[in-house]
């Protein structure tokens, strides 16, 4: 390995750690937890290969056990937003050269600007769940039919996910030949799920009705041409309809209408209602239960795309099933508990929001090293994506794509070469001081660095 | 009824007007005309301020929303006497023609009885258009920013006197706001005459003129009104109308905060798209009739009219009577709407108008969508319910007020032409109106009760309608009945 492992110290075991960290640790970094919840250290001392250090943040002991001085990477995700600025200030006092991310939910922080100019708070990396969660939104919603989606490079390049339809042209017959018969090249499928397995596929590989695939999308994609051929129907009108008018509800209608689209947004609450009214301003705002479903029945059309963002899960789970069955053209739901992740889609729910996975996603793209330029992750972690630059004489540098035999559950998904995007094939030769965005499984992680960082050429020697 | 405070009142405003007598009268005995008339205005006016005497111990510490209505609107009836007196002791005037003027003028109106104003004394014509300034911004509201020891409640006359949609201090002292609304005043009148002298108009009526527009006024010391003066001055008119049509609000936010993002405010923009749409029929029509046949004349006159009536000033360059009917009913309308609110325009204000217009649009959707919640919104913040209320009863309290002085009017043979417009003239401070009442023409036709009736009209359009509505409310005479 070229590059040196990272020890990486994260306040807060809880779901959003645990998350974080299984990740860190399937990347061969030396990870440690510091947890009160004597519960939550016994799950994780089973489940996985990290130290774990049991007793409060604000211990001495307990910091000297982590060994924060000499961390790399420190990451403050409680639950709590103020214990994880007070961690944070502790943690910078005791290591100042450290890389820190906090996790802070209340806007009243995050908008305190003078708040994180101030002397311990400088440099700290902040994540918001809430803001994570509503820029994922807005990443699905810019493409019809998506149901996941991460962007790099400001969105330029993209790569997101879609369930197969019926009757079109990628099912039922070897990839190889599929694609030969698209009348786009450009598009390429860097992974596909079928029920619980998750796999990059190959040539032969045959797809089939209700696979959820992973497509790079250059900007130069046309949805109305490449929709058809995944067996969905492009719209050009679509109405966007949010239940529930939390803060998250709120800020992806203000963004939608700043995009001239046509939103309503449905609440329950009368004077929360008046509030909505006057912070949006071409968004219809309806009051009402929203559980009654004769006002939902009113505004739902097949062009409907219905966000279920109150602040029950279940009452989310229950609208976007109401509205799928009701027809709407794409229903997705806000919630966070993982039992559901897996039936909801089955169900029918298109898409799931989920605060915590948007946040595991953006403090993953803090967590860069060496030449991954910057990472995410894609069906709730089960493929990671990072994009680095190739290194001189590193096994990439200069054979043709399919010469340089990646190994299974790698895939180069798009190239950047003199700053122009292109979607990779077989033939395309990749130079040192170009990027690639690199699709893995889980896993397979740690082998990324002998294709991109120089070669040491053992087999040479011999 | 408080009557120390109603003494003081009287007190500070009759000194307030003997001063402001002082140039026309110096001005007189320039030029040697007759000063006894404005003598002995002065004289009556020193001695009623001795009033202060018997108030001089008493304390305002206490007082209430409607002890300010009451010294206000007393203060305004003892100001549209007395500046009568100089009109009727001249003996220029009649009892009633000399209030009439007097109030048209303290209340910038601009309703003349004069049929030929250039016949006046100069030092009349002086304190005629200086009446006119001092009504303008509002004599108590300048006792309030000069003499710090008035000891009257400041907020309560401001709140009654200001004419205004929101009304919000500019700052957290009441005397500082007021000194800082009549100090805008004043900067702009100067600028103003300024402009006209250097336009080529003689220094006097730079002043004359000057007065008349910040002021909104519109009284002019010659015949043809605007009309007498060469386009360059009349150019100068429309842009120190539409200047004096603007919030003051917007100015302080300008000039002391520098706040630049006010010029983007909602109310400032419809009272530009206001004028142009005004200004585009009136100029179309200028064109087509004979007295403007080349287009510079026409905008001229078109934009003149548009911006005279929008603010409500009530100048006149062209006799607009020979217009077709339409386009002298679009300036009347655009006259109800009036300028900015926070100026010291007549009518409604434009800022209320558009929130009618978005009570009327959020009413029509919801009857299409019942569980729709619309915020009647101006600047992106939310009106609060009391203000869309007051807003409403305005609109409904006008149009009563109009349509019962019609029918006074009528009812003593006026034809309905002049009676309507006469109404509308006086009531939302304008000045002319059409038929009898036109811009060439003058009020002396009305019969003495219905002059009587249009001064009421001017008082209670200067004073917004509730100020003198709350007179005839039974609970203000009582007001702890309500307790009881």
């Amino acid at each position: 390995m070229a590059n040196k492992q990272m020890q990486v110290v994260i306040f807060g075991a809880g779901l959003v750690g645990e998350a974080v960290g299984r990740h860190i640790s399937e990347q061969g970094h030396h990870l440690c937890f510091i947890e009160s919840n004597l519960n939550t250290v016994r799950k994780i001392r089973e489940q996985m290969d990290v130290q774990i250090v049991h007793g409060s943040a604000e211990d001495q002991d307990t910091l000297r056990a982590a060994r924060v001085q000499e961390a790399d990477l420190i990451l403050a995700i409680t639950n709590q937003d103020k214990s994880n600025i007070i961690l944070t200030m502790i943690a910078r006092t005791l290591n100042p050269t450290a890389k820190i991310v906090t996790r802070v939910k209340d806007d009243a922080f995050l908008n305190n600007h003078q708040l994180w100019q101030s002397q311990e708070l400088n440099n700290t990396l902040i994540i918001s769940p809430e803001r994570a969660v509503i820029e994922k939104a807005i990443n699905i919603l810019d493409v019809q039919h998506a149901f996941d989606l991460v962007g790099f490079l400001e969105n330029t390049v993209r790569v997101s996910c879609f369930r197969l339809g019926a009757d079109n042209a990628l099912v039922g017959k070897p990839l190889q030949a599929a694609r030969a018969a698209l009348p786009s090249k450009e598009i390429l499928i860097v992974g596909v799920e079928r029920g619980d397995q998750v796999f990059i596929p190959g040539g032969d590989t045959v797809l089939q009705e209700g696979d959820r695939i992973c497509i790079t999308l250059p900007q130069s994609i046309s949805l109305p041409t490449m929709l058809p051929l995944l067996g969905k129907n492009y719209c050009n009108k679509q109405k966007f309809v949010i239940v529930g008018g939390s803060p998250i509800g709120v800020n992806i209608a203000r963004q939608l209408e700043h995009r001239g689209r046509q939103v309503v947004v449905i609440e329950a609450d009368y004077e929360r209602c008046q509030l909505l009214a006057e912070m949006l301003s071409n968004t219809v705002v309806l009051h009402g239960d929203v559980t009654d479903t004769s006002l939902l029945a009113r505004v739902i059309t097949p062009e409907t795309v219905l966000l279920a963002t109150t602040t029950v899960q279940e009452v989310n789970f229950f609208i976007a099933l109401w509205a799928r069955k009701r027809g709407a053209m794409q229903v997705i739901s806000m919630m966070d508990n993982e039992a559901y992740f897996s039936l909801a889609p089955e169900l029918g729910v298109d898409a799931i929001l989920s605060p915590r996975a948007a946040a595991v996603g953006s403090i993953l793209r803090f967590i860069r090293m060496g030449r991954v330029l910057d990472s995410d992750i894609l069906l709730g972690g089960k493929l990671n994506l990072f994009l680095t630059e190739i290194a001189a004489g590193s096994r990439l540098d200069g054979p043709m794509l399919k010469d340089a035999s990646l190994p299974e559950g790698m895939i180069v998904a798009a190239a950047i070469q003199n700053q122009q995007i292109m979607v990779p094939h077989g033939r395309l030769c990749l130079n040192q001081g170009d990027r690639a965005l690199f699709v893995v499984q889980p896993g397979k992680a740690p082998l990324l660095d002998e294709w991109i960082a120089q070669h040491k050429r053992w087999p040479s020697l011999f | 009824m408080n009557l120390p405070l109603n003494l003081r009142i009287i007190a500070v405003v009759s000194a307030m007007l003997a001063l402001f007598q002082l140039p026309s009268l110096a001005l007189a005995w320039h030029l040697g005309e007759p000063v006894a008339p404005a003598a002995w205005t002065l004289v009556i006016n020193l001695t009623l301020s001795l009033l202060y005497l018997p108030s001089r111990k008493a304390s305002f510490a206490n007082l209430q929303a409607r002890d300010g209505v009451v010294a206000v609107i007393l203060g305004w009836l003892v100001m549209i006497v007395l500046g009568a007196l100089p009109y009727y002791l001249s003996g220029t005037l009649r009892g009633m023609d000399a209030l009439f003027e007097s109030a048209s003028g303290f209340t910038t109106t601009g309703s003349t009885i004069l049929a030929d104003i250039e016949a006046l004394p100069q030092g009349l014509l002086l304190w005629r258009s200086t009446s006119q300034w001092i009504g303008g911004m509002g004599i108590l509201l300048l006792a309030v920013a000069i003499l710090p020891y008035l000891g009257v409640g400041g907020a309560q006359i401001m709140k009654a006197e200001m004419p205004g949609f929101r009304k919000d201090r500019l700052t957290p002292r009441i005397a500082d706001s007021a000194r800082i609304l009549w100090g805008i005043y004043v900067g702009l009148t100067a600028l103003c005459a300024l402009a006209y002298w250097l336009a080529g108009m003689n220094a006097l009526e730079a002043v004359h003129h000057a007065f008349t527009t910040i002021s909104i006024g519109g009284f002019s010391p010659k015949n043809a009104s605007m009309g007498a003066y060469n386009p360059g001055i009349q150019w100068c008119a429309i842009l120190f109308m539409v200047l004096a049509g603007v919030n003051y609000l917007l100015y302080f936010q300008l000039l002391f905060q520098r706040e630049w993002r006010s010029l983007r405010d909602e109310e400032l923009q419809w009272y530009g798209i206001i004028i142009l749409v005004g200004s585009l029929f009136c100029t179309l029509e200028a064109f087509a009739s004979t007295a403007a046949n080349n287009p510079h004349d026409a905008l001229l006159h078109g934009l003149f009219q548009a911006v005279s009536l929008v603010t409500n000033t009530g100048f006149a360059n062209v006799d607009w009577e020979t217009w077709p009917l339409y386009v002298q009913i679009i300036l009347l309308t655009i006259a109800i709407t009036g300028a900015m609110s926070g100026s010291t325009t007549g009518g409604i204000k434009i800022v209320r108008a558009i929130v009618l217009f978005k009570v009327l649009f959020a009413v029509i959707n919801r009857m299409l969508t019942q569980e729709r919640v619309i915020a009647v919104k101006i600047n992106g913040k939310r009106i609060p319910s009391e203000l869309l209320d007051s807003v409403m009863a305005l609109g409904f309290a006008m149009t009563l007020i109009v349509a019962a002085a019609t029918i006074l009017l009528t009812a003593l043979h006026l034809d309905l032409a002049t009676a309507f417009s006469a109404t509308l003239a006086t009531l939302i401070n304008v000045g002319p109106g059409i038929g009898l009442v036109g811009p060439m023409e003058n009020f002396s036709a009305i019969p003495d009760p219905g002059k009587l009736l249009l001064i009421v009209l001017m008082v209670i359009g200067r004073l917004e309608v509730f100020t003198v509505f709350i007179l005839f409310v039974p609970h203000f005479w009582k007001p702890d009945a309500i307790l009881r």
